[in-house]
């Protein structure tokens, strides 16, 4: 048999199941005029393909049960769990490709190096930090006080004095009950103290340092 | 199979919605007994969502689910006769009985008869072209055989079942 013949001998049974290439289906087609032997097995193995035509229709389906079955096993099988570390693994796997990449690695290390170069020589002359409760004075400058209420004081009452006298707890009560008070304004301090001194339900108010 | 790997049931099940049948089907010709095949189709949907990980897309997923149907199939094959193998079932070797003035339909089912009567090996190839219209390199990938072996034994298997015929195929 020459090479040819079994070249297209060979492509039968792909032109019978559909699956054959276009240009291969016409050169199979011309080549079955010049080859009898072409003709015989396009027609033995074209009955045998007829013999498939009706078999779908017919053929069992698995029953309902099955899957039931498969996600029984599914939930049983103690290797389910390994179905996490393998999204990990495959995550990690991902970020380890990155930065295999030299053109990735490279990218990453020149966004580091501009969020550096701003971070750097962004940064305010002065190094002042700020409280996130009360913006209006800074933290190093801030006013603050000690002082004890009364231990029959009731919170509403303190409340309504430390309001008076625009002033906010920041840290306490200590075990003896001390608290640290800050004025909301740097403007007027010693007013802010008199009133907590003269206040009925304060014990003890001064100045911290 | 990505998806189905990070434990993805829903792609799960769309899968074995799509395919099931057709492996049903390949397995139960494979192993002539339907409930085996039920356990083997069982079987290879765990094992697929077990290992849907290594699952590296050289291939379709179908054809690949279709691979691990087969090595379980031949295990049980193997479990059932300890010396038999897909490629070698000498029960069925008798010869058929002619057909030259068979009606077509007669003639059809003769060669239906003829399909089961030849060796699981031989059947398989023609199931896997005429049934499930597969290429070659789908079939190699499943058989896990050379191409040329798969363009071959279809020649073979049909060269079967002429014989099981026990005259020509028209």
């Amino acid at each position: 048999m020459n090479d040819e013949l079994r070249m297209y001998k060979d492509m039968i049974p792909l032109y019978l199941n559909g699956r054959l290439p276009a240009p291969d289906r016409e050169a199979l087609e011309q080549a079955l005029d010049r080859y009898e032997e072409l003709q015989r097995d396009l027609a033995e193995l074209g009955e045998i393909r007829g013999a498939y035509e009706c078999m779908e229709e017919e053929a069992p389906a698995p029953s309902h049960a099955a899957f039931a079955r498969i996600l029984d096993q599914i939930r049983e099988s103690p290797d389910r769990k390994a179905t996490r570390p393998r999204a990990e693994s495959s995550l990690l796997s991902r970020l380890r490709t990155l930065f295999v990449s030299p053109r990735a690695a490279w990218a990453l290390c020149a966004a580091q190096a501009i969020v550096l170069i701003v971070l750097i020589f962004g940064m305010p002359s002065e190094n002042r930090f700020y409280t996130l409760t009360d913006s209006a004075i800074p933290t190093d400058e801030a006013i603050r006080f000690n002082a004890i209420f009364d231990e029959d004081a009731t919170e509403r009452e303190i409340r309504s004095l430390l309001n008076e006298a625009d002033v906010t707890i920041v840290e306490g009560p200590s075990p003896s009950g001390l608290y640290v008070l800050e004025a909301r304004s740097a403007e007027a301090p010693e007013r802010a103290l008199e009133m907590l001194r003269s206040s009925p339900i304060v014990r003890l108010a001064e100045r911290r340092y | 199979m990505e998806r189905i790997s990070s434990g993805d049931r829903r792609v799960f099940e769309t899968l074995y919605q799509e395919t099931s049948q057709r492996v049903f089907f390949y397995l139960n010709r494979l192993l002539q007994d339907r409930s085996t095949a039920e356990d083997i189709l069982v079987e290879t949907f765990t094992q697929a969502w077990k290992n849907a990980h290594r699952f590296q897309g050289q291939s379709k997923a179908s054809t690949w689910i279709f691979g691990i149907a087969r090595n379980l199939a031949l295990n049980e094959l193997r479990k059932r006769k300890p010396v038999e193998d897909i490629e070698d079932h000498p029960e069925l070797e008798e010869p058929g009985d002619p057909l030259q003035d068979m009606e077509a339909e007669d003639r059809k089912a003769a060669v239906r008869d003829a399909l089961i009567r030849v060796s699981a090996k031989h059947r398989e190839v023609l199931d896997l072209v005429f049934f499930h219209e597969m290429n070659y390199q789908e079939i190699a990938a499943i058989l896990d055989v050379p191409l040329n072996t798969v363009k071959t034994r279809v020649f073979h298997a049909k060269k079967a079942v002429k014989k099981k015929l026990g005259s020509t195929l028209r």
